[in-house]
C-alpha cells in the first residue's frame, strides 16, 4: 500500500507549515506578554499568563493534527467552549490592559481586537476543519491591518512583534487558504505551491502595511478615533467629553466610553482642546441649522409693472404664502483667523512650554526675575552654516527635538525658548555677539534690541524623554521645617501645609517620583480659575491658594509648587512663557499661533546635571516628552537587559545552557520519561502496556523522522521496519502491533494470549527499537521516509 | 447491555454452521492454492477474487486480452464445483440470450422456458462492455437480487450465484461502456496485470506438454456450495469496531465531498466495502477488521464506483486514503479504553476533535 519512495510528511513544505502555526501562537504569546505592566497585580499576572500559556500550548498540540479535506465541521459545543476559553479572560481584562498600552487606546478596542486575537487562536486550535479554518483565516486578515493600526503604541519594542505578527499572520492565512484551495476553491493544488503561497502573503502583508500607513496615518488610537469627544481622542485625557450631552452635565469619555457620534449641541464645548466637533466646523463650516418656517411678502416688481398684465397668482404682489428662510451661516471664526492675530508661530512637537522669563526670588506674594544673564552659558558658532550653540551644554541624555519660532508681533528682546536648546540659528546671523543666553535657558538679542517681526529661529534641542527624567537626580539643598522656607509668620498654618504635603508625597523617594506625587496631589487638592485674582491684602499667597481658595490660576499652581518644591529641597524657579498646546495649533498649517491668551506660567527645577527641568503643576496643560525612536528604545532595552544579566551573570549562563541542552536533547528526555513511566506503571496501570508500548516505539519513530505516511497503520509502519531492520527485533515489534490491532479493534478487547510473556516482549522491544536505532536507520535509508500510496 | 454481552447474544443467534471453523479456513486455503495454480504469481489478486465471492459480491476483471480473465473465471467455477456458464458479449447479444426465454411447444401448446446462462453458479461474461445497454440491464436484477423475471414470473438463482465479468480498456470501439447502476451491482473492479517474468517463465514451462493448454484444480481441493455458505456466513460474523465504521463512513464521505469526483460511494458500496474488508480479513485468519483490512480493498471497491468521473482514480483514492485520518491502533487500549470511553468521548468533543481526529483520542 505503502511506497518507500516518496518523502511527504516531513518535507521543508509541511515543516515550514508546522512552525509557521507554532510561531504564530509563539508570536501572539510573545506579544501578550510584551503588554505586562506594572498596574496588572502581579499574582493575577501570573495566573492570567499561566492559563494563556497553557491555551498556546494546546493550541499548538492540536495545530500540528494533519488537516483533511474530507474533515467535518466541529459540534457547537467545542466551538462555544473554546470560544469562551480564548475570548472571555481578554475581555475581562481590557481596561487593565488599555492602562497598560497607554492613554491612546479605548479598553473597548482592546478588548474587541484581543478577543478576535483570542478567536483567531482558538481558530489555529480546531482548524482541521474547512468552516473553522476559513474563520481563523479571515480573523488573522483583519489582525494583519489591526496590527498596522496599532504601530504607535506606547511600548517601542511592540512594533517589531507586531510587524512579526503581521508577517505571519499574513503567511499563516495564505498557507490556510492556499493548502484548502482544492476543497475551498476548487483549484488544483499544484498551481499554488508553498513558495508562492508565501510570496503571495508576504506581497499582503506588504499591502497592507502600505495601506494601513496611508490610511491611518497619523495612527493614534485609530479605532477611538471614530468615537468623537471633545478633547481629541485621549481617553486619559482629563478634559475630554464625549460627544454625548455636552455643556454643564457633561461627561468624561472614559466615563462613557461606549459614546460616539457628533454631539447634538451646536456650541462650541468649553474645553481648552479641540475636538474633532470643532475640526469638522472649522473644515466644512457649521452644521446646517434647523430649518425654520417663516411667511415671506412678494414685492412689487418693477420688471413685473414694466411688462404689464397681471402677474401669475404666485407672484401676485402683497401675496403672503408660507416659506422657510435660513440663516445665514456664521463667519468662520477661530483658527483661521488666530493666525493674524498671533504673536508668534512655533512648528515642532507639542504640547510644548517655550520659556520667556524665569523668576526665581519669592517673598510669599511675588517673584522676581533672576539677575540678568547667566555667566557660564554664551553663544558660539558652530562652523556650520550660521548655526550657533551654547559654550555650556549638559550631558549628552535625551532625544534632539526641531522647533522653529518665527516672532510676528513681539515687542521684546526675548525670544520664546524651548526646553533645553543647543543649537539655534536666526537666519542669516552669524555674528554671535548678537546673542545671549539669559537666566539659563532664555535667548535674548543683546543690546536691547527688539527682535524685528518676522525673524525666524530654529532650535534644535535636547530634551529628556520619560526614561532619562525618570532617572534623574536632584540635589537636597536641604529639607526646610516647616516645609515651605518663608514660613515666619503662621507657625500652625505652616505646620497644617506641612502636614498637607506630607500626605501628598506620602513614602515617595526624593527623585522625579516625589515631585509628581506632590503635583498630583496638588491638583487633586485645587482647580483652575483662569479669572481669580489674589486680594492685595494676602501676603501669602501660598497659605491663601491651599488653605483658603483652592482654586486660581495657572500662576498660582506654578508659585505654589516651585515654593512647595524648594521646600523640599529642590533648587525651583518659576518660568512664564507660552505654551503651544492642542488650542493653539491650527491644522491647516501644522504650526501652533501663539496669542496673549497663550501665556502660562509653571515651576521648574534643576538637576544634578544643571538642566533645568520643567514641573507643570496647572490643571489641563500636559507636559510631553519627546518620543523616542523605536530602535533606539529597543537598544536600550536590550542594553538593560545585557546589564541585567551582567550583574548576574553565572546564574543566567547556568540557565541558558540548560535551556539549551534541555532544548538540544528534548526528543531523549521526552522519550526517556516516557519509557520510565511505562517501566513504572506497566503492572498497575489500567491502560493496556502492549499500547503504550507501540506508542513509544511510534514516537520514537517521529522523533527520529522515520515516522508513519499519512494514513498508514500501525500495522504496516512496523512491517516495513521490519523489513529494513531483519536482525532487530522486527517479529516482536509486529507482534505487539498486531496485539494492539486486536486490543483496539477486536471482539474480545484482549490484546493476546495468556501464555505469551507480554511484559518480556515489550521489554525486548523497547531496548531494541531505541532512538538510536531509528536515527541510524533514518541516516542510513533516505529512501524509508513514506508519503505516497502505490498499487 | 455490554459491548460483549452484545455479541455474544449476536453469536448465539446465528446458525452453527457444522464445519468446524479450521476446516473451513483450511479448505479456503486449498481453494486459495488452487486459484494461484490457475493465476501464477497473482497472490494479491487471488485473495481479492476470493474476498469477492466470500461477500457474495460480483467481480469485474478490466485487463488487456491473454492476461488470464478466463481463466481466472474457469478457475473460480471448476473449484467451487458448480456450474459454469459463459457468454461471450457482442453487439448483437439479446437479454433472452442470457436470461431464458419462452418457447411454444406445439405438443403441450403451453409456453415452456429455455433457462439462459444466467441460471448457474457462476456466470461469466466476456467482454461485458460489448453488449447494447439493453441486454447489460438484464443483468442488473439478476446480480441485485438473484433473481430473474420473465413473462410477469420469477425465476430464483442459484444462492450462490456469482458474475465475473471483463472487459477490455484498450479497445474502445463498439463498445458500450456500463452504466453507473450497472456497475455498482459489481463488489468490485480487479486487474490483473501483467506477471513477473520467473511466474512467466513458470507458466512457458508448465505448458510444455500439454495438449488442452489449461490448468485446472484436482477434484479433491474443490470447495463444495456447503462449504462456501458456511464461509460467507462466517465472513458476515467477522467483528467491525464502531471507530472502523466510523473510518469507513469518513472515506465514504470524502468521496462524495470530493468535488473533482462526479459521484460518491452509495449505501450499497458502503455496504460492499464492509463486508469485502469483512472477507478480507477472514481470509487473513482473523475474527476482526482492521484498518489495514479496510484500506487494501479501498482501491477494487472504490474504483468500480468512481470509474465514471474523467480522473485518474487510483492516485485520487490513495489521496483519500491518505488525507482521512486512520484509527491508531497505539493510541489507545481496550480494557482502559472501555472504562474511559465515555470520559474520553467527553473530551474529545470538548477539544472539538470528535469528527476527524478523534480516533486518536477516543478508545
Amino acid at each position: 500500500v505503502f511506497s518507500n519512495s516518496a518523502k511527504a510528511k516531513h518535507t521543508p513544505t509541511t515543516s515550514l507549515v508546522r512552525s509557521t502555526r507554532s510561531l504564530v501562537v509563539l508570536a501572539v504569546v510573545i506579544d501578550e506578554w510584551s503588554l505586562v505592566g506594572d498596574e496588572i497585580p502581579p499574582r493575577e499576572d501570573w495566573i492570567r499568563w499561566s492559563i494563556w500559556l497553557v491555551a498556546a500550548v494546546v493550541a499548538f498540540l492540536l495545530s500540528r493534527r494533519e488537516r483533511t479535506s474530507s474533515a467535518r465541521q466541529p459540534s457547537r459545543l467545542s466551538t462555544s467552549v473554546w470560544l469562551a476559553v480564548g475570548v472571555w479572560p481578554i475581555v475581562c481584562r481590557a481596561t487593565a490592559m488599555a492602562d497598560t498600552v497607554g492613554g491612546d487606546v479605548a479598553p473597548w478596542e482592546i478588548a474587541f481586537v484581543r478577543a478576535l486575537t483570542g478567536a483567531a487562536i482558538v481558530g489555529a486550535a480546531l482548524a482541521s476543519w474547512s468552516r473553522v479554518s476559513r474563520f481563523a483565516a479571515a480573523m488573522t486578515a483583519f489582525l494583519v491591518l489591526a496590527a498596522h493600526v496599532y504601530g504607535d503604541v506606547s511600548i517601542p519594542a511592540l512594533r517589531v512583534l507586531v510587524a512579526v505578527y503581521a508577517a505571519m499572520g499574513s503567511a499563516w492565512l495564505m498557507n490556510d487558504y492556499g493548502s484548502r484551495s482544492p476543497d475551498v476553491l476548487a483549484i488544483k493544488q499544484s498551481r499554488f505551491s508553498a513558495w508562492r503561497r508565501y510570496s503571495i502573503g508576504g506581497a499582503l502583508a506588504a499591502l497592507a502595511a502600505v495601506a494601513g500607513h496611508w490610511t491611518f496615518a497619523p495612527p493614534s488610537g485609530q479605532l477611538a478615533a471614530w468615537a468623537e469627544s471633545s478633547g481629541g481622542n485621549r481617553r486619559a485625557d482629563p478634559t475630554a467629553r464625549s460627544g454625548q450631552q455636552d455643556g454643564g452635565g457633561s461627561y468624561r469619555s472614559d466615563q462613557v466610553p461606549e459614546s460616539i457620534g457628533f454631539s447634538e449641541s451646536r456650541h462650541f464645548l468649553d474645553s481648552p482642546r479641540p475636538s474633532l466637533y470643532d475640526v469638522y466646523n472649522e473644515s466644512k463650516g457649521e452644521p446646517i441649522p434647523p430649518v425654520t418656517a417663516g411667511r415671506t411678502k412678494v414685492l412689487q416688481s418693477a420688471d413685473q409693472t414694466k411688462k404689464g398684465g397681471n402677474p401669475p397668482v404666485s407672484f401676485e404682489a402683497q401675496r403672503k404664502s408660507f416659506t422657510t428662510t435660513r440663516e445665514s451661516p456664521p463667519p468662520n471664526s477661530g483658527f483661521s483667523n488666530r493666525e493674524g492675530k498671533a504673536l508668534c508661530i512655533v512648528e515642532g512637537q507639542g504640547p510644548m512650554h517655550l520659556r520667556w522669563a524665569v523668576y526665581d526670588r519669592f517673598d510669599g506674594r511675588t517673584w522676581q526675575e533672576a539677575p540678568g544673564s547667566s555667566p557660564r552659558d554664551a553663544v558660539a558658532k558652530t562652523g556650520r552654516d550660521t548655526w550657533m550653540r551654547r559654550t555650556s551644554n549638559y550631558a549628552d541624555l535625551g532625544i534632539d527635538v526641531d522647533v522653529r519660532v518665527k516672532v510676528v508681533k513681539l515687542t521684546t528682546n526675548r525670544a520664546p525658548t524651548p526646553a533645553d536648546p543647543v543649537e539655534f540659528r536666526c537666519g542669516a546671523i552669524d555674528q554671535p555677539d548678537y546673542f545671549a543666553w539669559l537666566d539659563d535657558g532664555v535667548l535674548s538679542m543683546r543690546y536691547q534690541q527688539f527682535l524685528p517681526p518676522g525673524a525666524q529661529f530654529e532650535f534644535r534641542c535636547r530634551q529628556l524623554d520619560e526614561q532619562c527624567a525618570a532617572t534623574a537626580t536632584f540635589e537636597s539643598l536641604g529639607r526646610v521645617a516647616p516645609v515651605r522656607r518663608n514660613a515666619v509668620a503662621f507657625p500652625r498654618v505652616e505646620a497644617e501645609i506641612d502636614d498637607l504635603v506630607a500626605g501628598w508625597i506620602g513614602a515617595a523617594p526624593r527623585g522625579p517620583r516625589q515631585v509628581d506625587a506632590l503635583i498630583a496631589g496638588l491638583r487633586r487638592h485645587a482647580s483652575l480659575d483662569p479669572a481669580a485674582v489674589v486680594p492685595p491684602v494676602v501676603t501669602d499667597s501660598t497659605v491663601y491658594f491651599l488653605k483658603l481658595s483652592r482654586s486660581g490660576p495657572d500662576y498660582l499652581f506654578a508659585s505654589t509648587a516651585a515654593d512647595l518644591l524648594a521646600g523640599l529641597g529642590y533648587r525651583s524657579r518659576l518660568a512664564s512663557g507660552f505654551y503651544a498646546g492642542p488650542k493653539a495649533y491650527d491644522l491647516a498649517s501644522g504650526q501652533y499661533s501663539l496669542h496673549s491668551d497663550d501665556l502660562h506660567f509653571w515651576a521648574e527645577i534643576q538637576d544634578d546635571d544643571g538642566r533645568w527641568q520643567i514641573v507643570e503643576a496647572t490643571p489641563g496643560y500636559e507636559l510631553h516628552r519627546p518620543v523616542q525612536p523605536w530602535t533606539a528604545s529597543l537598544q536600550a532595552s536590550a542594553m538593560n537587559a545585557l546589564n541585567a544579566i551582567g550583574r548576574r551573570w553565572p546564574l543566567w549562563v547556568s540557565c541558558f545552557a540548560i535551556v539549551v541542552v534541555a532544548l538540544i536533547r528534548r526528543r531523549e528526555i521526552a522519550d526517556w520519561i516516557a519509557t520510565r513511566h511505562w517501566h513504572l506503571t506497566r503492572r498497575g496501570s489500567a491502560s493496556c502496556p502492549v499500547c503504550r508500548c507501540l506508542r513509544i516505539v511510534d514516537r520514537r519513530a517521529r522523533y527520529a523522522r522515520v515516522s508513519r505516511a499519512r494514513g498508514e497503520t500501525s500495522l504496516s509502519f512496523v512491517v516495513r521496519l521490519g523489513e529494513l531492520c531483519p536482525r532487530s527485533a522486527a517479529t516482536e515489534l509486529k507482534q505487539i502491533a498486531q496485539w494492539a490491532e486486536r486490543s483496539r479493534f477486536g471482539v474480545s478487547h484482549r490484546p493476546h494470549d495468556q501464555t505469551v510473556d507480554l511484559d518480556r516482549v515489550c521489554r525486548e522491544v523497547l531496548a531494541d527499537w531505541t532512538l538510536a536505532r531509528f536515527r541510524s536507520l533514518s541516516r542510513s535509508e533516505a529512501d524509508f521516509h513514506p508519503g505516497t500510496f502505490a498499487r | 447491555m455490554t459491548l460483549d454481552s452484545s455479541l455474544t447474544e449476536l453469536d448465539q443467534s446465528q446458525p452453527q454452521s457444522p464445519i468446524s471453523d479450521t476446516d473451513l479456513r483450511a479448505r479456503i486455503g486449498a481453494l486459495r492454492d488452487t486459484l494461484n495454480q490457475v493465476l501464477l504469481g497473482k497472490h494479491d489478486v487471488v485473495d481479492l477474487v476470493l474476498a469477492c465471492l466470500l461477500s457474495r459480491g460480483h467481480l469485474l476483471i478490466e485487463d488487456r486480452p491473454g492476461l488470464g480473465k478466463t481463466s481466472l473465471a474457469k478457475g473460480i467455477a471448476t473449484a467451487l464445483g458448480g456450474r459454469l456458464s459463459r457468454v461471450q458479449c457482442t453487439p448483437d447479444l439479446l437479454p433472452g440470450d442470457i436470461t431464458g426465454f419462452n418457447v411454444f411447444n406445439q405438443k403441450t401448446r403451453e409456453f415452456d422456458f429455455v433457462r439462459g446462462p444466467v441460471f448457474a453458479d457462476v456466470l461469466l461474461c466476456d467482454e461485458i462492455n460489448r453488449a447494447t445497454p439493453r441486454t447489460q440491464s438484464a443483468l442488473l436484477e439478476a446480480m441485485a437480487e438473484r433473481q430473474v423475471t420473465i413473462d410477469d414470473v420469477c425465476y430464483p438463482l442459484a444462492e450462490h450465484f456469482f458474475v465475473v465479468a471483463t472487459q477490455n480498456p484498450s479497445e474502445q470501439h463498439g463498445t458500450f461502456p456500463l452504466p453507473e447502476a450497472q456497475l455498482d451491482r459489481f463488489a468490485m473492479k480487479l486487474s490483473i496485470g501483467y506477471p513477473a517474468r520467473r511466474y512467466e517463465m513458470e507458466l512457458l514451462a508448465s505448458a510444455v506438454g500439454r495438449a488442452d493448454g489449461t490448468a485446472a484444480g484436482s477434484e479433491k481441493e474443490r470447495l463444495t456450495l456447503e462449504e462456501l455458505r458456511a464461509a460467507q456466513t462466517a465472513v458476515a460474523g467477522v467483528y467491525v469496531a464502531p471507530e472502523l465504521q466510523d473510518y469507513l463512513l469518513d472515506l465514504v464521505e470524502a468521496t462524495r465531498n470530493d468535488l473533482r469526483i462526479a459521484h460518491g460511494v452509495s449505501p450499497r458500496g458502503a455496504l460492499a466495502w464492509q463486508r469485502t474488508a469483512q472477507a478480507r480479513a477472514f481470509l487473513d485468519g482473523r475474527d476482526y477488521v482492521s484498518p489495514d483490512d479496510v484500506q487494501r480493498t479501498a482501491v477494487p471497491v472504490l474504483s468500480v464506483r468512481l470509474a465514471s468521473t474523467k480522473v485518474d482514480i487510483v492516485p485520487r483514492i490513495a489521496e483519500l486514503l491518505r488525507d482521512t485520518p486512520v484509527p491508531d491502533a497505539a493510541r489507545a487500549s481496550s480494557e482502559a479504553g472501555l472504562a474511559r470511553n465515555k470520559s474520553a468521548r467527553i473530551w474529545s468533543r470538548l477539544l472539538g476533535s470528535d469528527s476527524s481526529g478523534s480516533k486518536e483520542v477516543v478508545a
